[in-house]
């Protein structure tokens, strides 16, 4: 009888502990982990390699290190410029988009963000431990952190959010947020900490503004937390504001950008006629733009400009063109002559010719450049190392390059954003794709395509283009992709050359696989409880007719109630909403700056017309929340 | 878990598969946090179970709380096969997980978007490698590895995943509602034990059923003690207190609590800004 009941009981705690676990199994099974760190952009995959992706780097203030944000990597590399290797690696929860390093060297505040995890927080990392200490939230894609002199304050970019975070280095919590124009991307400050300069690198007009539409630098008085003042960055059609830094001695903002020249028809490439890449020239103290310099040579473009600093001895100003490759080397005392002289140079080839020096460079999309003396650390993008050259002593190939840790291959997606960010596929070099399209998105611009005449269309989204067919506000291609797709269609006329399938269909893969941002206006990644009000409005009142979900277009063709005296159609294609909070200004001629005006036009949609003022703001929450 | 109906069992034997019951029962998990090896909270999930106690559905979070997706599946068992059903971006379903088991004893699963088109390389697949070892896989491939841990009531509390090269790359901590608590184990502490917290004050609810010294404490994610919340003489019934200015950065910690010296409750909290 002993036996036999030990037996039970045997039996018993047996099938008891295999419940235990195999429920486990039912809840996490093995699949659950890897699915979940795959998606998150943690564990690497084929098709999902890390790539470094390096974003930004800063020096010390002694000159020991660089330390490098490595976007996939979700890393910050530290750089031993003695020795010319990464010593160290710091972990963190979510992309790097910047960094800033004390006074001391022990910490830096590291900006994270990711079209993941788009709310931005700020990493206290301990440069001894190499671990994060402490997280203080900031805002929407927080990039571009930048010190006082004293280490008292940190601001951080708050790239999709529309301002700049004020944080309390001590009390580490943000105190403030200052409202900027447009998509603020890069800042910097003065070396008495007195001002802090913000580029806002969108226009935030009504795209048929031809007199006024330009991106703005934000100046922002830091011992009130105010925006000082706004200075337009002129000729009109300036966008791209990606790259700043103040002069040695505090007197000018040096702010690189493109200038879209969207007023004439885009017919041709030669001579600057679409785009020109630029570099304005602000008097902080006076508050106002003093010139505003062509990089480009008459015969030949220098894409996408971003970053910018200068020599430790002053002497030269250094430029980054991440669409070509190179980096313009300017006499710096020479440039500024030439600036105050009162000719507008932002369309002059021949005024800066002989005092620029073009260099090429090997390292691949250059964005970010720190310097240490006249040592110039440059960071590709798209390669996976850092090209270290002493700018006083150039020559052809000149400069080494650094591992920064594993270099991958390509594959299509990874390859399609590189040939979409490469100005090698544009005659002459003049822009890329992301001139028109940065970061696949509008440039809050119009358009006088080479195929549409001299009627205006405003810059779409390529966000879920490829899934949305027809594109174009016309309709005029049937695809995205494909040999009669838009892509190639804008690589042929747009670009200037005959798009090539190595080159076209891996762009295809990118855009078919390009994600939405979380919109700013959920809370905590939810509607909020007047957009909930809203989303009901919205089905209500027939908005999910044309705009159902969940890509918020039904790809057909309305009148939508915006009158265009220069075409007879009167019907245009839908566009989806998603990302609506991002892509003014709105209609196929840009013609309004803000969603609202569109949503209530009574030609546009009767039910919103009639809508009270709490529902309509109800609604539009809700579609700002898309 | 019942009592036997047959009357002529000895009560010994009763009490004694009362006992190992109570062992044995699975308490519900209802969270998962994810680390990185340098201890970096990544995100974490939620589990839903519908009345009769089956895991219905799950969401993702951000380490700041933020809602990323959520997840509805019929109840399955892991080698049954299935497919869950995600839905993030406003409500709308933009993934689909489908989950397939084969004959040769590897598991594919493969996550594809609302257009079709396949994530993260999918699929993959997993394989038991050796007891609570799994590989996963990618065409032959070995992704990374991971390791179920169990304590000693058999539930699961922790899986450690080592990257292809076997290198410790990051680890989650499972969190189990406190079931034990509630039900014999040792009747001192009953439930709810709330825990509300950020970094300016934390709340912590509670009821002892019997008095006793009482001890809360925070450890790091990697087992170092952070910070000692409580520890204090308390008497029978409902006891709530509230500690003001934590001095703790944000992050996830691990909450233990216990009874004259007896461990009661390891739980993860949050600690957000």
């Amino acid at each position: 009888m002993k036996k036999v009941l030990y037996g039970i009981v045997a039996v018993v705690m047996f099938t008891g502990y295999g419940v235990a676990q195999e429920n486990a199994l039912d809840v996490i099974p093995p699949s659950l982990l890897p699915e979940l760190l795959a998606l998150n952009g943690d564990l690497e995959t084929r098709q999902q390699p890390k790539y470094l992706s390096p974003t930004d780097l800063k020096a010390s203030d002694d000159g020991k290190y660089i330390y490098v944000a490595l976007q996939y990597m979700k890393q910050v590399a530290q750089f031993d410029c003695a020795t010319n290797k990464v010593v160290k690696t710091i972990s963190l929860p979510n992309e790097p988009t910047g960094v800033a390093v004390t006074k001391d060297g022990a910490t830096l505040f590291v900006t994270c963000a990711s079209n993941r995890w788009p709310s931005g927080v700020v990493c206290v990392v301990s440069t001894e431990t190499g671990t994060v200490t402490d997280r203080i939230a900031a805002g929407h894609y927080a990039r571009s952190p930048v010190l006082t002199p004293d280490n008292g304050t940190l601001y951080t970019c708050n790239w999709l959010g529309n301002d700049v975070s004020v944080i309390d280095v001590a009390a580490k919590r943000e105190t403030k947020r200052i409202k900027v124009t447009r998509e603020p991307y890069a800042a910097a400050i003065t070396s008495d900490g007195a001002t802090l300069v913000v580029t806002n690198s969108l226009p935030e007009q009504k795209a048929i503004d031809t007199v006024e539409l330009t991106g703005k630098v934000s100046l922002i008085e830091t011992s009130t937390n105010t925006v000082r003042a706004i200075v337009p960055v002129f000729p009109v059609g300036s966008h791209s504001l990606f790259g700043v830094c103040v002069s040695n001695d505090d007197k000018y903002a040096f702010v690189t950008h493109l200038v879209g020249r969207f007023t004439i028809p885009a017919i041709k490439w030669e001579g600057g006629w679409i785009h020109s890449n630029n570099m304005a020239i602000i008097d902080i103290e006076k508050e106002e733009l003093i010139n505003d310099v062509e990089l480009d040579n008459s015969s030949f473009g220098f894409s996408n400009p971003w970053g910018v600093a200068q020599t430790g001895d002053g002497k030269y100003l250094c430029v980054l063109h991440a669409g070509s490759h190179a980096m313009m080397v300017i006499e710096y005392s020479q440039l500024i002559d030439k600036a105050l002289s009162g000719e507008d140079l932002s369309h002059e080839f021949t005024a800066i010719y002989s005092i620029k020096n073009p260099v090429n460079l090997s390292v691949k999309g250059p964005r970010s450049i720190a310097m240490v003396g006249n040592k110039a650390y440059i960071a590709g993008y798209f390669s996976d190392s850092l090209q270290v050259m002493n700018v006083t002593s150039l020559s052809p190939g000149t400069g080494n390059r650094y591992a920064l840790g594993e270099s991958k291959p390509m594959n299509g997606e990874r390859l399609g954003m590189y040939n979409y960010f490469d100005a090698a596929n544009c005659v002459q070099q003049w822009q890329s794709c992301f001139s028109c399209h940065p970061f696949g998105r509008p440039d809050a611009l119009n358009w006088m395509l080479a195929k549409e005449s001299t009627r205006q269309r405003n810059a779409k989204s390529m966000l879920y283009a490829w899934w949305t067919p027809p594109t174009t506000w016309t309709g005029r291609r049937p695809h995205a992709g494909g040999p009669d797709g838009s892509v190639r269609a804008g690589i042929y006329y747009e670009l200037g050359i005959t798009p090539t399938e190595d080159v076209a269909v891996p762009i295809d893969t990118f855009l078919m696989r390009m994600k939405p941002v979380m919109s700013p206006y959920l809370v905590k990644g939810r509607l909020s409880e007047a957009a909930q009000r809203g989303k009901a409005t919205f089905n209500r009142i027939g908005c999910s007719s044309c705009h159902p979900a969940p890509l918020y277009t039904d790809s057909l063709f309305y009148n939508a109630g915006v009158p265009d005296s220069m075409d007879a159609s009167l019907d245009w294609n839908t566009p989806s909403l998603i990302e609506a909070w991002r892509t003014a200004p709105y209609s196929h001629l840009g013609s309004f700056d803000k969603i609202e005006e569109i949503i209530k036009l009574r030609a546009h949609s009767i039910g919103a017309s009639e809508l009270s003022r709490e529902e309509l703001d109800e609604l539009i929450e809700y579609v700002n929340s898309l | 878990m019942k009592k036997p109906g047959n009357s002529h069992w000895p009560t010994s034997l009763t009490l004694l598969l009362l006992c190992i019951g109570t062992m044995v029962e699975s308490s519900p998990i209802t969270r998962m946090d994810i680390f990185d090896t340098a201890d970096n909270h990544l995100f974490f999930v939620t589990f839903a179970y519908n009345g009769s106690g089956e895991c219905t559905g799950r969401s993702v979070f951000t380490s700041d709380s933020t809602f990323l997706r959520s997840s509805s599946f019929t109840p399955r068992s892991a080698t049954a096969g299935g497919k869950d059903v995600y839905v993030d971006y406003n409500e709308n379903t933009v993934f689909t997980t489908t989950i397939q088991p084969s004959a040769d004893g590897e598991t594919s699963f493969s996550t594809v978007d609302l257009f079709g088109q396949t994530q993260y390389g999918s699929p993959l697949k997993y394989r038991e490698s050796d007891s609570e070892n799994y590989d996963v896989s990618q065409d032959k491939t070995k992704l990374c590895s991971q390791e179920y841990v169990y304590n000693d009531d058999k539930e699961l509390t922790r899986i450690n995943v080592s990257d292809k090269n076997g290198k410790s790359a990051w680890y989650a901590l499972v969190s189990h509602e406190d079931v034990s608590v509630r039900h014999k184990r040792i009747p001192l502490l009953n439930r709810p034990v709330q825990v509300s917290v950020n970094r300016r004050a934390m709340r912590l609810r509670f009821g002892l059923t019997t008095g006793g010294i009482v001890g809360c404490e925070l450890f790091s994610p990697a087992g170092r003690k952070v910070l000692t919340i409580l520890k204090k003489r308390l008497g029978a019934g409902c006891q709530q207190f509230i500690v003001k200015d934590l001095q703790i950065s944000a992050g996830a910690y691990i909450m233990k609590m216990m009874v004259n010296g007896k461990p009661m409750v390891n739980r993860t909290v949050v600690v957000q800004d």
